[in-house]
């Protein structure tokens, strides 16, 4: 006979027998559907967990770098100079060479002497974080204009005073997120300067980020970006107080912010030292950490698989004990030890895959189900589907593999002795 | 601690034979019939089996053996009792490795002959003793073995069905199928054309009631 048709026979007298014990068939099928319903639910949390972390630090952009001058690495042969150490010749050195550099987008970062100042506008008052920045900021962090507009070349050269402001500023000044049609109404008071809201950002959620006490995750809606000339204007001086660069690829972000560190040493000839810091860092932390809290959980569910496992183990154990009979008659009418021992074996790995299938099916419902409550790609991969599948069948002939040999090796004489 | 329970055993058994043989309950009758249908394995001696040395042959070879050329019968039936009776008369199909179809036809032709062709679907709990006893030697005979070893077949019946299961095996012997059958009742084994009688493990007497049989065949 085809080993084709070997399995088949032996499959069809597994499926006679699991249908004569049925109560304890599902117990055993329960067993491994909760276990492998486990493990999905795990990893599809911890998905969405991910989802969450990765789409905040995507409202930094995933490609950017940071660079500044750093006070406390200044060459301590020399006396330690003023000034940030970034001007905007630097800038245009940059932007200059920036398929050299790696760097596909810059802009700089100017602060103004107020870094929260008060916003007012007829009686309303708010506070606000206000940065000047080019109008390449906005793509770098992924941020969108909601209503309105963003900068122009013509606000930068001309150093307007315009303003993009934060959905919760545009809220509490406005009390809409519509700009409004007149550009009387949208006028507001920054320190004491007047600026023209032009454009309205959409809401960014750094909720996450916020909630575990990281300071990145605060100022996400109550911004003011207004162009960088125009704080300079308004600050007398063309110093910038750090660049924010996206990296053209961000495998290559670090390499990129090496070679801008080491470009600003040399055009100011080693006067200021220079630290960046890169998301790819970041991200790479996020990841070991997301990656150590994934493997704590799926152990974890393991475990309720380990159980169900050893529910297959002991429900083939008890089998053998109690057929023992019908092995010594299936022996004496021609069956071979492999006979026996995969008619066990599949009896075991079919109870496993059949509970794998359910916890797999209850696995991709509820993650097809939280997907469209929460808006999240939870959607389990081929690979995650096919992993639980796998990893079912190798429950079933681990569970199965012992009694199953056990069953095989009875003496058929002394297994016909048995009542 | 091991006791040999056959001693100096020395037969030979011709194909078409039909063999009673007697012998008090602990003589070795089923041991004696578990080694000649190749179940169970032995210390010492030979045995051949249509010429082959059994103790030379692998599992796999024995298990082949069983399944297309020894048929046997128990006392206690030993039906698989979750599966139907045409289930059961399949089974040592399925382990020859028969198709599907042709097993389906050839179980359901023998259960027909025995008498049972319209209890195919039957579980051997639906069936009367001497019902479950004509599933067995259906069974025993789907594979049309050369032999049937049939352990006192008609133990656990009432005479009547007892006598109707031993016209079963005299007709299933005159097809050519050696016989081979353990009894101690006398009226039982006077179907049988040789009568070996054991005691102890020694066999005590051997004689063919037939002369037109002739026991001195090669090998069964
Ligand atoms: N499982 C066993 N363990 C030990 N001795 C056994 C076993 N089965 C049978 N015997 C011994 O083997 C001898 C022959 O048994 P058996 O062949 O069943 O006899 P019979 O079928 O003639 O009644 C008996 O003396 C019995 O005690
Ligand atoms: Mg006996």
């Amino acid at each position: 006979m085809s080993p084709l048709k070997r399995f088949t026979e032996n499959l069809l007298q597994a499926l006679v027998s699991l249908g004569d014990h049925r109560l304890r068939t599902s117990l055993s099928i329960l067993g491994i559907t909760i276990g492998i319903a486990a493990v999905m639910a795990v990893s599809t949390v911890s998905k969405g967990g991910n989802y969450i972390v990765y789409s905040e630090l995507a409202t930094f952009g995933l490609n950017s770098i940071w660079i500044y001058r750093d006070y406390r690495n200044d060459s301590p042969h020399r006396r330690s100079r003023a000034g940030s150490g970034i001007d905007n010749r630097d800038l245009a050195a940059i932007q200059g060479q920036a398929v050299r550099l790696g760097v596909s987008r810059v802009s700089p970062i100017v602060r103004g002497a107020d870094r929260r100042p008060t916003i007012r506008k007829g009686g309303k008052f708010a506070s606000a974080s206000v940065i000047g920045v080019d109008s390449d900021y906005l793509d770098i962090v992924n941020d969108r204009v909601a209503s309105g507009r963003k900068f122009n070349s013509n606000d930068l050269e001309t150093r307007k005073q315009v303003a993009v402001v934060g959905p919760e500023i545009a809220q509490k000044l406005f009390g809409t997120l519509n700009l409004a049609v007149r550009e009387s109404d949208t006028t507001v008071v920054i320190g004491s300067h007047r600026f023209h809201v032009i454009g309205i950002l959409a809401p960014k959620s750094r909720d996450f980020l916020a909630s575990i006490g990281s300071e990145g995750g605060q100022n996400a809606n109550d911004r003011i970006l207004i162009p960088y000339s125009t704080m300079q204007k308004i600050n007398g001086e063309s110093s910038i107080s750090h660049l924010q660069v996206e990296a053209a690829e961000f495998e290559k972000a670090n390499a990129t912010a090496k070679a801008l560190q080491n470009l600003l040493v040399s055009r100011h000839s080693g006067n200021f030292a220079y630290s960046y810091e890169t998301m790819a860092t970041h991200i790479a932390t996020t990841d070991r950490i997301l990656g150590g809290v994934a493997i704590v959980g799926i152990v974890a569910a393991s475990i309720s698989l380990l159980v169900g496992g050893m529910g297959i183990l002991n429900m083939m154990s008890t089998a053998v004990l109690e057929r023992t009979r019908e092995i010594g008659i299936r022996k004496a009418v021609g069956a071979s030890e492999s006979d026996i021992q995969h008619q066990f074996l599949l009896e075991a790995v079919l109870i496993s895959v059949i509970g794998g299938l359910l916890g797999l099916l209850i696995g991709v419902l509820a993650s097809y189900l939280l997907a469209r409550i929460t808006g999240f790609p939870l959607i389990p991969s081929l690979v995650t589907i096919s992993g639980a599948l796998l990893v079912s069948i190798v429950v079933g002939i681990l569970a199965g593999f012992l009694p199953a040999r056990r069953a095989a090796k009875l003496h058929p004489v002394e297994a016909l002795r048995s009542v | 601690m091991s006791v040999p329970v056959l001693k100096g055993i020395d037969l030979v058994i011709g194909q078409g034979e039909f063999v009673a043989i007697m012998g008090q309950s602990g003589s070795g009758k089923s041991t004696l019939m578990n080694v000649i249908g190749c179940l169970d394995d032995f210390d010492e001696g030979e045995y051949r089996f249509a010429g082959a040395d059994v103790r030379r042959l692998s599992l796999r070879q024995l298990s082949d053996l069983r399944s297309r050329k020894i048929g046997f019968v128990f006392q206690s039936f030993n039906l698989v009792n979750q599966i139907s009776a045409l289930r059961n008369v399949e089974l040592p199909l399925i382990y020859a490795g028969r198709n599907r179809q042709m097993r389906k036809r050839v179980a359901n032709a023998m259960l027909e002959m025995m008498g049972l062709g319209d209890r195919a679907t039957h579980l051997p709990s639906q069936l009367s003793g001497g019902q479950q006893q004509r599933v067995a030697i259906a069974r025993a005979l789907v594979n049309r073995p050369a032999l049937i070893v049939a352990d006192e077949p008609t133990g656990s019946l009432d005479s009547e069905t007892g006598d109707s299961i031993m016209h079963q095996l005299a007709k299933v012997n005159r097809t050519g199928t050696t016989i081979l059958l353990v009894t101690h009742e006398q009226t039982v084994a006077d179907h049988a054309h040789r009568i070996i009688r054991i005691s102890d493990g020694v066999v005590l007497d051997d004689f063919s009631r037939h002369s037109e049989q002739k026991p001195a065949g090669r090998n069964p």
